[in-house]
């Protein structure tokens, strides 16, 4: 008894919550972090280590450059009774800076495959989530739960694996969380992918591609709870009854609002899911 | 009787205008490339006062005199001038001008396809500007002008059909100066002149020429498949009906990346002009320069998809793009050491020209570390279409492609005038631009880092002090364009006249040949057709 009482009330405070909701969201309270200054997923510490390498074995051959160059300006100026040196090349030390960045930018490249590896070959997921990007808001379904919802923080447990499909219903969006490591594009007609395993807190994102005048506005908050709390909004927030599912977020003319049992837009055969 | 006078001679029927009716009838390359440069300026300061819409929204997002749709227009309209009205027509203004006073040739080859590439520029032009007054404004889904975002149901209106229009008529302009160039490079080099003997800067421009023939095609294509989506409803990008938007993003690419080297490759010739000019040497390393001028232009073609890492492309795909946009670095490389040797021992004179110049290094080898690190995929996914992006763009384009062309303009405006630009004008000039430039793109590359997207009309309040901070900065960049208009203005009446061959002192250390005819050079260029020998 109780806990059907404090589903209804669970019930009608989610779907009061929808209807209330401003299609315009407002940033989370928590500032946004990102993943070179508070990674928070197991990718996104992998990312910040081959970036921050990539970055200090190209940086010297940059800074030689620029170091040079402030040489050049002080030592060479010009000078009275000075004549102006006269050679105009040098193959060994032409091939030494064709030779030497084309080694470096190898090994750069060489060091990022196991990174995208890791990136690319999703874990057996703990928990399917489907990210639906719409003209001006997120939305988020739990296939496995019967959860629907949209406007109100993505809700996943902490030191899991959670796997995201991506799509939208009206443009291109871009589900950016920079903290998590995450970006990519929601693409209508296609379901695109990323996965995360992530430390329990509070991520704030925005939408990463333009989308139409309220891009801005599209707000993203990824909240990552201790898997007991999570198993606690699942029991909370699963709704079997189609009846007590989540009014449609208002919508501005000319989105197509999704129902939370339809499967989505059917994709044109041959199509592949991921790929050129 | 001189060669010349031959050849006027032969030509006893032809019309001599005065006056307004002469330029606007010309098909002299001198005439056309001076249009070509005032059409350019005009329109900088059109996509300049575009980009000081959106600081001034970005200054405080509560500011709703500029709202959230014109902030898009404004964005999307400022990349668009830039690119297509300012940049290539400059280039190709600089080209036109002195490719063929650098191979000893009286015109360019079709003459007459010459001045109908330049008013080519005119219409589309107008309709760009005109799409401002259809019913939501101009085009607004930023300058790569995406589907499904562009498409008839998210941007109903007029201007995105009337973008497409005009693009594709501008990539006509472009087409065809691209066959001027290239027959022109091939057949019209002065006798003695072998490939191997142009200056740098014909390099350039032919290499570029290349890059706008096979690509420029492409954006016609993909445009025209984009604007009959729209128009006819076939459903090329369109999901519903069995496309795929991101078949117009791999498309848009192909061309869009070609484009950002059609817009460096020629600066990168300038450069090997400028440089050792100044620092009295010659330039260094002439075979590496063409080879890596060459191989730039091929790989160039083939690191379009690192604009799409995060489109939802195979693993596969993304390690293909990255590795080929890192080997990109290598030959960019070769040219900035080369720089940098071509100065070395030399004795360097700080003239307003150099100084652009050295500017153009300083700033574009950070473009260039910016770039480089984004063709590592895991940091390109943590900072894609964030402010990262726009710092690194803005790095290579104003600190690469603006500053070669101001160094250009510093150099050749005694050449194509007979007067000098004033010195002290183009010190203030220079110092505002590199420190302006400095102030307002080097924190983007904290924005981007910390998240913050870019094309958003809105930002986290934590995003407040480094925005308000880099709006303040456009200041600095418009006051030096305030000057530099003035100094170019005053000038052409006013500055120091210079009709010698030779007003900067360089014929002992360099062949080329513009320096040898009076300045500003008689119609016909060279009395004699000059026979080229080496040494």
């Amino acid at each position: 008894m109780r806990s059907r009482c404090r589903s209804y009330a669970a019930g009608a405070a989610l779907w009061l919550g929808a209807a209330a909701a401003a299609r315009a969201q407002a940033p989370g309270s928590a500032p946004v972090t990102n993943a070179f200054g508070d990674p928070a997923s197991s990718w996104a510490h992998i990312l910040r280590h081959t970036a921050l390498t990539g970055f200090w074995i190209l940086f010297p051959l940059i800074a030689i450059a620029e170091v040079l160059l402030v040489y050049v300006i002080f030592k060479f100026r010009r000078r009275p009774g000075r004549k102006p040196a006269t050679f105009h090349e040098n193959p060994g030390l032409e091939i030494f800076w064709t030779v030497v960045p084309l080694l470096a930018v190898l090994v750069v490249g060489l060091l990022s495959h196991g990174p995208l590896h890791f990136y690319d070959e999703t874990p057996p997921p703990d928990l399917n989530v489907m990210v639906v990007g719409h003209r001006f808001f997120w939305e988020y379904r739990y296939p496995d739960y019967g959860i629907d919802f949209a406007n109100k923080d993505l809700v996943v447990p902490a030191g899991r694996n959670v796997d995201l499909q991506i799509t939208s219903v009206d443009v291109i969006h871009g589900f950016y969380v920079p903290s998590l490591g995450i970006q990519m594009d929601a693409v209508p007609g296609r379901i695109t992918h990323a996965w995360f395993n992530a430390q329990a807190g509070h991520y704030e994102g925005q939408c990463a591609q333009l989308c139409g005048p309220l891009h801005g506005e599209m707000w993203i908050s990824v909240d990552v709870i201790p898997p007991a709390q999570f198993a606690a909004w699942l029991q909370a927030n699963a709704s079997p009854a189609p009846a007590a599912a989540p009014a449609q977020p208002a919508a501005p003319a000319g989105a197509k609002p999704a129902s939370p049992a339809a499967p989505a837009r059917p994709r044109p055969a041959g199509l592949a899911k991921e790929g050129l | 009787m001189s060669s010349a006078e031959v050849a006027l001679a032969a030509a006893p029927e032809a019309k001599h205008y005065t006056g307004l009716l002469d330029w606007l009838t010309t098909t002299d390359h001198k005439k056309i490339g001076l249009m070509y440069l005032i059409f350019s300026l005009v329109n900088a300061w059109v996509g300049g006062l575009f980009a000081g819409m959106v600081r001034l929204r970005l200054y405080d997002p509560n500011w709703n005199f500029i709202k959230p749709e014109f902030f898009n227009q404004m964005l999307t309209m400022h990349a668009t001038v830039m690119i297509f009205m300012v940049v290539m027509p400059a280039f190709v203004g600089f080209g036109n001008y002195l490719v063929p006073l650098m191979i000893g040739a009286r015109d360019m080859a079709f003459p007459k396809l010459n001045a109908f590439s330049f008013w080519m520029l005119i219409p589309p032009s107008l309709m760009m500007y005109a799409s401002f007054f259809t019913v939501g404004g101009s085009a607004q889904g930023g300058w790569w002008s995406y589907p499904p975002l562009s498409g008839a149901e998210f941007s109903p209106g007029a201007g995105e059909s009337l973008w497409c229009l005009a693009i594709i008529l501008l990539g006509i302009s472009s087409i065809m100066g691209a066959v001027n160039f290239l027959v022109t490079i091939a057949d019209m080099r002065a006798p003695g002149m072998g490939w191997m003997q142009m200056p740098l800067f014909v390099w350039a421009t032919e290499i570029t020429a290349w890059l706008l023939l096979l690509a420029v095609p492409i954006l016609s294509g993909v445009l025209v498949m984009l604007l009959s989506d729209r128009i006819f409803h076939t459903g090329f990008f369109q999901p519903g009906l069995g496309g795929d938007p991101l078949l117009y993003q791999h498309l848009f690419w192909f061309f869009g990346h070609p484009e950002v080297y059609i817009m460096i490759l020629p600066a990168f010739g300038i450069m090997s002009h400028v440089l050792p000019a100044f620092a009295h040497k010659p330039v260094f390393g002439y075979k590496g320069m063409v080879y890596a001028l060459a191989s730039i232009g091929v790989l160039g073609f083939m690191v379009w998809a690192h604009h799409m890492f995060t489109s939802g492309i195979s693993p596969e795909a993304q390690i293909f793009f990255s590795t080929t946009s890192l080997i990109i670095a290598v030959p960019t490389g070769v040219k900035v050491y080369s720089w940098l040797a071509s100065m070395w021992g030399g004795t360097i004179d700080f003239s307003a020209a150099m100084k652009f110049g050295l500017g153009f290094i300083g700033l574009f080898v950070i473009g260039g570390l910016n770039g480089v690190v984004l063709a590592i995929v895991p940091f390109d996914i943590a900072v894609h279409n964030t402010y990262f992006i726009v710092a690194h763009l803005h790095f290579v384009l104003f600190g690469g492609s603006v500053m070669g062309l101001m160094a250009a303009t510093y150099f050749w405006f005694p050449k194509m005038t007979g007067r000098r630009l004033s010195e002290k004008l183009g010190n203030w000039h220079f110092w505002l631009f590199f420190i302006g430039f400095l102030w307002v793109f080097t924190p983007m590359h904290i924005l981007g880092i910390e998240g913050m997207p870019r094309r958003v009309a809105f930002y986290r309040p934590e995003f407040t002090d480094l925005n308000r901070f880099i709006s303040l900065g456009f200041l600095l960049l418009l006051a030096g364009g305030l000057i530099f208009t003035y100094n170019v203005i005053h000038s052409i009446r006013h500055g120091e006249p210079t009709p010698e061959p030779d007003p900067w002192k360089i014929n002992d250390v360099q062949q080329s040949l513009e320096w040898m005819v009076p300045s500003p050079p008689p119609a016909w260029n060279f009395d004699e057709v000059p026979v080229y020998e080496e040494g």
